[in-house]
């Protein structure tokens, strides 16, 4: 069970590696750089405006590493046709999941760790700690994170107490992180230690004490919606034939999509409608433009505001573009008795829009809290501007896309 | 006595789709779980193989149960789903080696039968395909072969016959009578019942999640109180009445 699992780790791995080297392109490298750069000067700009005793940091401290601690997964690697092929050996299951167990935990500690790191420069400076106490919580959320992990193995256990149901572990695991966190972040570091360590010895026992009897249903399910998520991710960047598009009925886009569709043109009806419920586009840039709502409030410098947001513009644009060829594949549209350049003009006419309203959005947020109303106009009018460039521009990419 | 189901009150989550289900398979007998859709006998299957935990009643194979005696258990059944599941990775030769492995059969000793079996189902020049190159009929013979690789006590076959050609249909029905000779016990759960009335050798007829009948055809020919019917008109009458809530 052990070689099993070991090649599907490695094929998981190479699968992983192909995606994640499309994911870091040059412009998304870029991106990230001046994105990353931008929040930690920003933080470090906003740290020496702290003083002791922020009344709001505590609790603050407890959400994010609540919330740090549910962004691990527990990676079997199962696969739907197991249930069938490896039947026969479900009693040795526990054995090929302690691999996967061991390296999601790895994977958890090292998010942990991330979180630790951000997070300490503000905790040592509100919570006025000058000895060893970051060391006593970064253990005990490092346990708190191997606890949401025992929880996580336990719940795909036939046996487990904690097969009652879904609302067992998912309280669990939220309930039990949140009080170590607490504990640590609110009282003292030294009592979340040893709630994280009773929590660790209590659930390590309960699980230990029952045969372990793999729910097959739930562990593939489990792992389905893991690699879902993660194909779903890369599905931003690149192409991912298992995602298929999900679509969403958007009822409150309907007074938009009505608004925004040409009276009479085919193309603009089906833009519109697919941009609004095509929830991989629609989503993107939804969450693309509250990215960027979010780095421009906080950014302190109004240049840097003005870079940011036309980046942002930019990348729109770029996600925008390919959904041209979304209805490619449909022989339906191919029999649409209107020519090429109408649909190009009714593309153009959803990108215009769906810029301009974004670069709104964007320049509105980079008024920050500091009210800089001359930098937002400059933001708006450039960006603007470049919202016009991109979209002019498109066909000509759309050619060199096809030529290639 | 090979697979006996007492009392079973089971399904998903919370919600109990079958109630108080009791049937027994013996040893080489081909017995046909029918019903309409929705009448609780995939789940019936996925208890028995384990997918599904019961909430109340017992399931025993050979006096084993999956709750005691779990890997014993299993290594004793052999199943056929009603979709073909197979890894998009590994060849037909890979699969038939994965079962050789998940059985701990002796691929020296196997290989001959997997190799008949290959042939039968016109499959012997395709051991290096995957499972895209496939049409959903190969792909249902695969797992046909996969499952009558091993030598098991219980073989379950769900909705066999769906997407397979008529003369994989027949190659599956000699395969299992050939099975049943060594003393295997068959479950299968079919919608096609003249070939059901003509093979198999005693019918659990569910509906609603409950057994509303069981025997052989004369037996439920003498319940329905019609000595001539076939089991197609025995099923209707049966499941009419109270199959559609």
């Amino acid at each position: 069970m052990n070689e099993l699992y070991r090649d599907r780790r490695e094929g998981h791995f190479v699968s992983l590696l192909k995606y994640w080297r499309l994911v870091f392109n040059d412009h998304f490298v870029i991106a990230l750089f001046f994105l990353l750069g931008a929040l930690a000067y920003s933080y470090a700009g906003w740290l020496p405006h702290l003083t002791g005793g922020e009344w709001w940091a505590p609790p603050a401290l407890a959400i994010w590493f609540t919330l740090v601690a549910q962004i691990g997964r527990f990676a079997t690697l199962l696969k739907p046709a197991d249930r069938i092929f490896l039947l026969p050996k479900s009693g040795q299951m526990e054995e090929y999941l302690r691999g996967g167990w061991w390296m999601s935990l790895l994977c958890g500690e090292l998010i942990m760790v991330a979180g630790i790191v951000v997070a300490l420069p503000m905790a040592t400076i509100t919570l006025q700690w000058h000895g060893p106490q970051w060391l006593v919580a970064s253990a005990a959320m490092l346990l708190a994170e191997a606890n949401w992990f025992v929880l996580a193995k336990d719940q795909f256990n036939f046996s487990s107490r904690l097969q009652q149901g879904w609302r067992h572990w998912v309280v669990n695991q939220w309930v039990e992180t949140f009080l170590i966190v607490s504990a640590s972040w609110v009282y003292h570091p030294f009592w979340g230690l040893i709630l994280s360590v009773i929590f660790l010895c209590l659930n390590g026992w309960a699980a230990n004490k029952t045969a372990y009897s793999l729910n097959w249903a739930r562990a593939i399910g489990a792992e389905n919606r893991r690699m879902e998520q993660l194909y779903r991710f890369f599905n931003l960047f690149t192409d991912v034939p298992s995602v298929a598009g999900r679509v969403v009925r958007r009822r409150w886009a309907d007074r938009l999509i009505k608004k925004w569709t040409i009276t009479g043109h085919p193309w603009s009806y089906l833009f519109v409608r697919g941009f609004f419920r095509d929830a991989e586009m629609s989503g993107l840039v939804m969450r693309l433009t509250a990215v960027a709502m979010v780095v421009v409030f906080f950014i302190p410098l109004g240049w840097l505001k003005c870079v940011l947001s036309l980046l942002f513009v930019y990348l729109l644009a770029g996600e925008l573009t390919p959904f041209y060829h979304h209805f490619d594949n449909k022989a339906m549209v191919h029999l649409l008795p209107v020519g090429r350049k109408v649909k190009v003009t009714d593309f153009q006419s959803l990108c215009r829009r769906v810029l301009v309203l974004a670069t709104c959005l964007i320049a509105l947020a980079s008024l920050g809290n500091t009210l800089l109303w001359q930098w937002a106009v400059i933001n708006l009018v450039t960006g603007l501007f470049l919202a016009e460039f991109l979209v002019r521009l498109m066909p000509r990419r759309w050619n060199k896309s096809t030529k290639r | 006595m090979t697979l006996q189901v007492k009392n079973l009150v089971g399904g998903y989550g919370h919600l109990p789709v079958l109630k108080d289900v009791s049937l027994t398979v013996q040893p080489g007998q081909l017995v046909g779980l029918i019903g309409l859709n929705g009448a609780g006998k995939s789940t019936t299957i996925n208890h028995i193989i384990g997918l599904l935990r019961p909430f109340s009643g017992e399931i025993s194979l050979d006096g084993l149960t999956i709750t005691k005696n779990e890997d014993q258990y299993k290594k004793k059944l052999a199943y056929v789903p009603e979709a073909p599941i197979l890894y998009d990775e590994l060849t037909l030769k890979e699969h038939l080696e994965m079962t050789m492995l998940a059985y701990d059969l002796d691929p020296e000793q196997t290989w001959p039968k997997a190799h008949r079996l290959l042939k039968m189902f016109r499959l012997d020049n395709k051991l290096n395909w995957f499972p895209a190159e496939f049409s959903k009929g190969m792909k249902q013979k695969v797992m046909i072969c996969c499952a009558f690789l091993p030598d098991v006590k219980l073989l379950i076959v769900d909705e066999p016959f769906y997407g397979l050609d008529p003369l994989a249909v027949h190659d599956l029905l000699q395969l299992i009578e050939e099975v049943k000779k060594k003393g295997t016990a068959v479950l299968m759960s079919t919608h096609v019942l003249d070939t059901a009335e003509r093979y198999c050798d005693r019918f659990v007829l569910l509906a609603s999640g409950q057994v509303r009948a069981h025997g052989t055809l004369d037996e439920l020919r003498q319940v329905a109180g019609q000595p001539s019917a076939s089991l197609d008109q025995l099923y209707l009458q049966m499941t009419g009445d109270g199959g559609h809530e």
